[in-house]
């Protein structure tokens, strides 16, 4: 359309002005992430180095590429060079950088990282470091490279491009067939497809329709969510007015956690940009199409991720998930039809409208497609963000990207934090795939493997899982309230070696009770982690209960 | 004073239950708790029982109904921080204060509490005083911190 041809053209000349300036562009990750490894005191050092030493040098700030563990990182681009990255650059590293890189022509070897194109000078490549081996960007290609408080990058780099396309060419009903065609699975964890959601939505009766984002992404350890929401929050608001035009709905609602401050203050920003530029708001793009998000915030609640006690926190009620029948599709939000995707669901909207369905099917497994965006953290060297094709296998992510345990060996992983179960490193030759991790009794869940030790206790790693969980009962069921207590207090006295080995079938019996009865999906998870841990490490509970010590901290 | 700002702070929102959630994290924010005079305030403006606000302010764990201390130390509850040994940074701090993690020093200094993960978990195990984040923290840097803080 007319509308979106213009706002390419002015936003490629931002971006021209920016990326084609001609001086020295110094940039700065500056996600929670990198600030919270100091970037915004490096960044500080940075910009009062430049008028110190009156360097021709831009200074910007983008979002997380992925590698936390290098944070604070810095990118230097001289004019008509490679864009080069820094590791670990905190701010009384800043003065000597600048000096070897811009004064005398060095390279920093002990802090540079790599050239993101490679231009004969012999640095290595950024992109094939170990990290990036094996990994397909798509969610996380803008990430870090963009200025995410910039909506001309976006658009100058494909953004919203799929919208003006769903809204002058095609039909709702197309707009979902493409999304079916995926068969893309919702990714906050519980891998609904989303082309059916719509569709029931659409097809359910009543007015008006909601959208929500969820983007409370509770499970702890878990940040993949974060990670796009601060890099690239428009990818996600473009999903979201894609999912709205389909729907047929004309309010939306991003509720994001309370524990996301600098997420949310992105968002708000993208979203006053969308508007201003005539992306939200009525008649979108020139089109009849009308639509409009607002954020609500949590108030540190896990069960507030569950979708129908998410609704009830947005209606002002407390956050209790409640029977799905009806469900959400029908009767969600004020008891109208709702359709509530996760953020990475959204953000993959438009690269499924972009480039059809089929071609998205052609990645992945046989159930699940496409990619998926993982945090790593725990006892793993490469803590941070990746993105990589279903069916990758578990040990190519933890060993290879993550580069294993720092101390020791890896025992396992937590996947999706503590309701995810563990997995043993022996099933590392796992594919990753939502149906093949159910079967082991974990969850590829919402996209977070948290790294475990050989000296970590598996009996107390499921203790802490079940105390978490204990803590987050909204406490409606009493199987949950009393269950999850239970199951903790149960392990605890197992790792103090008061069992007996008649112990373990009961507390096969107590994890089956929770899983089986109880409401919600958090007391039904609640035991994954004491179930898969009995599973694949029983000889440590046996020891835990005959030899009355612990393989894993020799007592 | 603290009833004129808590009526401004109430007229910006719109008169709709679905308000109550913004109005308590507002107020806590303003306040630092939601008192019970602020409860009866905001039940009448939103038309609601007391009941029915305070049934939500005690669900959610960042919404205090005590007033806390000056600074607030937050110990993340995560896995990452959990597997790097929060707890004995948690020990540390209750020792250094005298005081247990989700109550307040009796001089009013400190309070300490636990907080959901933000997502950082590279530089775990990590806390928080008030909006300042410590990553990577030793038991043994307690003492250090809380000088850091008591000036």
């Amino acid at each position: 359309m007319k509308a979106f041809e213009d706002l390419q053209a002015r936003a490629k000349v931002t971006w021209e002005a920016v990326s084609k300036t001609g001086k020295t562009r110094i940039i700065m990750g500056a996600a929670t992430c990198g600030r919270a490894a100091g970037a915004l005191k490096t960044l500080e050092a940075v910009r009062a180095e430049v008028a110190r030493q009156g360097l021709e040098a831009q200074v910007e700030t983008t979002g997380c590429i992925g590698l936390c563990y290098e944070e604070p990182l810095v990118d230097i681009i001289k004019p008509g060079g490679p864009r080069v990255s820094y590791g670990r650059v905190t701010a009384d590293k800043v003065p000597g950088l600048l000096e070897e890189v811009l004064v005398t022509g060095g390279q920093a070897q002990e802090m540079v990282l790599g050239a993101h194109t490679s231009d004969g000078t012999g640095l290595p490549s950024f992109f094939d470091q170990p990290f990036f081996l094996g990994q397909e960007r798509r969610l996380m290609a803008r990430c870090g490279l963009i200025d995410p408080n910039n909506l001309a990058h976006y658009i100058a780099n494909g953004g919203y491009a799929t919208l003006d396309k769903a809204l002058s060419s095609m039909n709702p009903d197309e707009v979902i067939a493409e999304v079916k065609t995926s068969c893309i699975r919702g990714r906050g964890g519980a891998a609904y497809p989303t082309g059916q959601k719509w569709e029931q939505c659409r097809a359910a009766r009543g007015s008006p329709k909601y959208i929500i984002c969820n983007a409370d992404e509770g499970d702890p350890g878990v940040f993949a969510d974060r990670t796009v929401l601060e890099g690239d929050p428009h990818a996600v608001i473009e999903g979201m007015i894609i999912a709205s035009y389909a729907v047929g709905s004309d309010t939306g609602f991003i509720y994001i956690r309370a524990e996301y401050p600098l997420a949310t203050e992105i968002l708000l920003q993208a979203l006053q940009q969308a508007r201003e530029q005539g992306l939200l708001g009525k008649n979108i793009l020139g089109s009849d199409h009308s639509f409009d998000i607002e954020i609500r915030q949590g108030a540190g609640s896990y069960v507030a991720g569950e979708s129908s006690a998410q609704m009830s926190s947005i209606e002002g009620l407390r956050a209790m998930p409640r029977l799905k029948r009806p469900r959400s599709v029908e009767k969600g939000l004020w008891g109208n039809p709702t359709s509530m995707n996760n953020v990475e669901t959204f953000a993959n909207i438009p690269h499924i409208v972009k480039n059809g369905g089929a071609w998205y099917a052609s990645m992945g497994t046989e159930r699940s497609k496409g990619t998926k965006v993982f945090s790593l953290s725990g006892h793993i060297v490469r803590t941070g963000v990746v993105e990589v094709p279903f069916g990758t296998p578990l040990g190519k992510v933890i060993l290879e990207m993550g580069g294993g345990a720092p101390h020791g060996w890896v025992k396992g992983v937590l996947p999706g934090g503590p309701a995810g179960g563990v997995i043993s490193a022996e099933l590392f030759d796992s594919p990753i795939d939502i149906d093949g991790f159910d079967k082991l009794g974990a969850m590829v869940g919402s996209g977070g493997f948290t790294a475990f030790d050989d000296r970590t206790c598996i009996l107390e790693l499921a203790r802490y899982c079940a105390a978490f969980m204990a803590d987050e009962s909204c406490d409606r069921c009493s199987t949950c309230r009393a269950g999850s207590q239970r199951l903790r207090d149960y392990l605890s006295c197992l790792d103090e070696g008061k069992g007996t080995l008649q112990d373990l079938p009961k507390l096969k019996g107590l994890c089956d009770v929770l899983k089986n009865n109880s409401h919600c999906g958090l007391g039904q998870t609640a035991p994954n982690a004491a179930m898969t841990g009995l599973k694949f490490f029983r000889q440590e509970f046996e020891d835990h209960i005959t030899k009355k010590l612990c393989p894993a901290r020799n007592t | 004073m603290e009833k004129i700002e808590l009526k401004a702070l109430l007229s910006e929102s719109p008169v709709h239950r679905g308000s109550l959630l913004p109005i308590l994290r507002e107020v806590n924010e303003a306040f630092g708790y939601v008192s019970e005079e602020a409860v009866d305030e905001i039940a009448e403006y939103l038309n609601l029982t007391a009941n029915q606000v305070f049934g939500v302010l005690s669900f959610y764990s960042e919404l205090r109904t005590r007033p806390p201390g000056e600074k607030t130390i937050k110990f993340c509850v995560g896995p990452a921080c959990y597997l790097k040994g929060i707890d004995k940074i948690e020990r540390a701090f209750e020792e250094n204060l005298g005081t247990r993690v989700g109550e307040t020093t009796a001089d009013g200094r400190f309070t300490l509490e636990p907080t959901h993960c933000n997502g950082t978990c590279a530089q775990s195990p990590m806390i928080y005083v008030d909006d300042t984040i410590y990553g990577q923290v030793k038991a043994e840097d307690a003492r250090k911190i809380l000088e850091e803080w008591q000036k």
